[in-house]
């Protein structure tokens, strides 16, 4: 759908092939995101550059969550062990889950392909039905790859929460190496080494390089192997990164609702935090080298001035602070999932009725996800700083700081509406809180593209904060997310405390 | 002797489902209480309505002659649950999960604790997530039992444990009883409450069926009788304590309560070639007395 509405759009915008060309120079801005432009100002070459790897990160993430989730969260759960206490063996379940991701992959791979095999009905395309359906293969391979290694990754934690912890640090740092790689041109080689610069290099709809689905390939292969190898060597609940345990005295920190929340959400929070602040600082150190090329182009300074940013560099750094703002929105959606889930998984009981207030249990766990949040984009807002200033950019710390800030809103109206949903219908926590950031993010995606559609963009959650540092931060706009958040959770949890407690 | 726990006319339907219906029950103070139920009967909806973790569609109920809805937080400070199934934090240790729970209850008898810990020969070392089933059970017994509360709501507790530690626990039970803790247990084993306690109350399809010390229920502790004969097969319902005869070609089955002498007479009579004796289970005393197991099995 991505696609077609990119592909069917691009003559829209850019009617001209003059315009195109003046375009292509804006979009060089963007290289460091979404990849190097290559042949942009064809039809082909702009929506395999804008396409490829948005939707090769969102395929990634889904295919590293549910590898884990299938692999090692149905295992802590307990449930293998009845599946497993039948004739069925360790290796065989694991195959077993495996075929079916497999599975899941191909229905993804024909869905796909139907769609960019219905793109060449549109008109001005010039690429032909292999090449479409080579994009299409190119499209699913993030998430082949990421299911692939969230496979393994799984054999070798203790936890699921290591896993997908392990998993997206792999997953982060290929996507930085694909960064660094396309901020320099003669650095390009670099893109041989992540599964993104693969998935980059194949460049389907123009001057196709079949070779780059090779590593592709050999990345799935190697991995579904290691896999199955592992899991018929482990043990059930064992692992090869083990975890310490600790003394049998009786005592430590954990002494009540708070410190326990505290406890629960550490590991991930410190994982999301430190992960964002490295995104920051890399973004931070090309910022330089991203803003050189267009520095003097004076169609840029055009656009930019169209815009309302207020420099290159800026420009720049508010383009990336987009991706904080999301990445801190869907980490707040992690911490109400995970609140809701010490409910559906009968958790809660055993506070409850010791007791402990329903509202102070909330209250606590609320308050962890704010603040961890909040520290997020504060991490992001020095580390960006501190990496262009290590390029002597020259942007003042107040400014990065306050981009931080302002980048933390939305994830508070996403805590906002998670409890609100806990208390009116608990089910639904985890499709509504990461259902608003997926929500907006294609809404945002899409909406660049179609013109005079301006409600559709309204109903995006990013479209109501500024880029900053591009832009002054609206504080107003901001105070307003923050107090619709607040009025949610106190119907939220009013409801919460009058309702049953509810299992999954 | 007060009643402790008191429920007029309590009542749970989820959607078009009735998981208790017009629930009257009084628990009275230092009794064991067995709550006598197959799956499905509503034994756990009863113990979360007094636990006040969902409200009930109708009736109300009251422990310490405080409502359970209401004053939730009151009652809970005087309790202990142990819940069917012990859903405890899986990064957290025996350790640290028997000190945040102590924490967060408020007492703890820490002799007793340490003693709990070695009678069900249980290592607060190890994580939750590398326990058993039956050591999690047991972490959510000793949990319950070291706070010394003066009442006890415990939710089918021996499920998983091993016949040892079953031991154990019966053991623990009657200690509390002899220092005047209310026990309310659910169970759907028969023998098990036998065993303990003082009266039992017997559930099925959220409907209670009935309610009387062991004496008055004299059917549960009823053994079932099969004999299989080489010739004719007698007639032994006239005999004193049996009854429930059925003939079956040549095997005859039948229930018997008080002593086994006389029917032993009788059949001695004849030329017996099998005999069978074995305690009901909940199941086969349910199809005998109170047509049909019902429940969900
Ligand atoms: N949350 C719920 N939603 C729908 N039905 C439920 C729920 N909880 C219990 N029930 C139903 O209520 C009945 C009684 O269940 P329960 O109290 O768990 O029985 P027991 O503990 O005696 O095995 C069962 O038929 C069960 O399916
Ligand atoms: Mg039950």
């Amino acid at each position: 759908m991505f696609v077609i509405a990119t592909v069917a759009a691009f003559p829209i915008a850019f009617p001209t092939l003059a315009e195109r060309v003046k375009a292509v120079a804006t979009l060089e801005s963007f290289a460091i995101l979404l990849g190097q432009p290559y042949h942009a100002e064809t039809l082909g070459g702009f929506t395999q550059w804008r396409v490829t790897t948005a939707i090769a990160l969102i395929g990634a993430i889904w295919g590293l969550l549910t590898a884990t989730g299938l692999l090692r969260g149905e295992e802590d759960a307990g449930r293998w062990e009845v599946l497993l206490a039948g004739p069925v063996t360790k290796a065989r379940a694991t195959a077993e889950t495996l075929l079916g991701l497999g599975g899941s992959l191909a229905v993804m791979l024909a869905v796909t392909a139907v769609g960019t095999l219905a793109s060449l009905r549109l008109p001005g395309v010039h690429y032909t039905a292999p090449e479409a359906i080579a994009f299409a293969a190119t499209l699913v391979a993030g998430a082949a790859m990421f299911a692939a290694i969230g496979a393994l990754v799984s054999q070798l934690s203790a936890t699921r929460g290591q896993a997908a912890t392990l998993a997206a640090g792999v997953m982060g740092a290929a996507f930085l190496v694909r960064m660094v790689a396309d901020s320099k041109k003669g650095w390009d080689w670099l893109l041989w080494l992540t599964p993104f610069g693969w998935i980059e290099k194949v460049r389907p709809l123009r001057d196709m390089d079949p070779l780059a689905f090779v590593p592709i390939l050999a990345l799935v292969a190697i991995c579904v192997v290691a896999t199955l190898e592992l899991a018929a060597v482990r043990d059930l609940g064992a692992s090869v990164l083990s975890e310490r345990d600790g003394s049998g005295r009786i005592g430590g920190w954990v002494i009540g609702p708070t410190t326990l929340a505290l406890r629960l959400v550490r590991g991930t929070s410190i994982a999301w935090i430190v992960g964002i602040a490295v995104f920051g600082f890399f973004t931070g150190t090309v910022t330089r080298s991203a803003t050189a090329l267009l520095a003097d182009s004076p169609t840029f300074a055009q656009v930019l001035g169209k815009l309302g940013f207020r420099g290159a560099s800026e420009a720049y750094l508010g383009v990336s602070f987009f991706m904080a703002v999301l990445l801190l929105a869907v980490m707040a959606a992690g911490m109400m999932a995970s609140t809701r889930d010490e409910e559906a998984s009968g958790r809660l009981d055993n506070l409850i009725v010791r007791p402990t207030p329903r509202i102070l249990w909330l209250a606590g766990r609320t308050a962890i996800a704010c603040v961890a949040v909040l520290l997020g984009g504060i991490a992001a807002g020095i580390a960006t700083w501190a990496g262009a200033e290590s390029q002597h950019v020259g942007i003042p710390f107040e400014k990065m700081l306050d981009a931080g800030v302002n980048a933390t809103a939305p994830a508070i109206f996403v805590i906002g509406a998670g409890v609100l949903v806990l208390g009116v219908g608990p089910r639904l926590v985890s499709a509504v809180a990461y259902g608003i950031p997926a929500y907006s993010f294609i809404v945002e995606l899409v909406g660049s593209l179609v013109k005079g559609q301006d409600w559709i963009r309204d109903t995006s959650l990013l479209h109501h904060v500024e880029l900053a540092p591009a832009v002054k931060p609206d504080w107003g706009e901001d105070l307003a997310l923050v107090a619709i958040a607040a009025a949610m959770a106190a119907v939220g949890a009013v409801a919460f405390r009058l309702r049953d407690v509810e299992y999954a | 002797m007060a009643a402790v726990i008191v429920t007029q006319g309590l009542s749970k339907s989820f959607g078009a489902q009735v998981a208790l219906s017009g629930l009257d029950l009084e628990v009275q103070e230092g009794e064991i209480l067995g709550y006598l139920g197959p799956n499905g009967a509503g034994k756990t909806t009863t113990i979360r309505l007094l636990l006040g973790l969902i409200s009930p569609t109708a009736g109300s109920a009251t422990i310490f002659g405080l409502d359970v809805t209401s004053q939730a937080p009151e009652v809970h400070r005087r309790l202990a649950y142990v819940p069917g199934e012990a859903n405890l934090w899986p990064g957290l240790s025996g350790a640290e999960t028997l000190a945040l729970l102590g924490r967060v209850h408020g007492h703890v008898d820490g002799a007793y604790r340490d003693e709990l810990i070695e009678r069900f020969d249980f290592d607060p070392a190890k994580k939750v997530r590398s326990y058993s089933k039956g050591n999690r059970q047991k972490l959510s017994l000793i949990a319950a039992l070291m706070t010394r509360a003066e009442l006890l709501m415990l939710d089918e507790p021996t499920a998983g444990l091993d016949p040892l530690m079953e031991q154990t626990f019966r053991e623990c039970m009657r200690e509390s009883k002899r220092v005047g803790q209310t026990v309310f247990l659910s169970s759907h084993i028969l023998s098990e409450v036998e065993a303990l306690c003082d009266r039992v109350a017997i559930l099925r399809n959220g409907e209670l069926l009935q309610i009387g010390t062991l004496a008055e229920l004299r059917h549960l502790s009823a053994l079932t009788i099969h004999v299989t004969f080489a010739g004719e097969v007698p007639d032994v319902g006239d005999v004193p304590g049996v009854s429930a005869v059925a003939v079956e070609g040549q095997r005859l089955s039948c229930e018997l309560t008080g002593p086994i002498q006389p029917l032993l007479e009788r059949l001695t009579r004849y030329d017996v070639r099998e005999l069978l004796s074995a305690k009901p289970s909940l199941e086969e005393l349910f199809l005998s007395h109170y047509g049909g197991a019902g429940g969900t099995a």
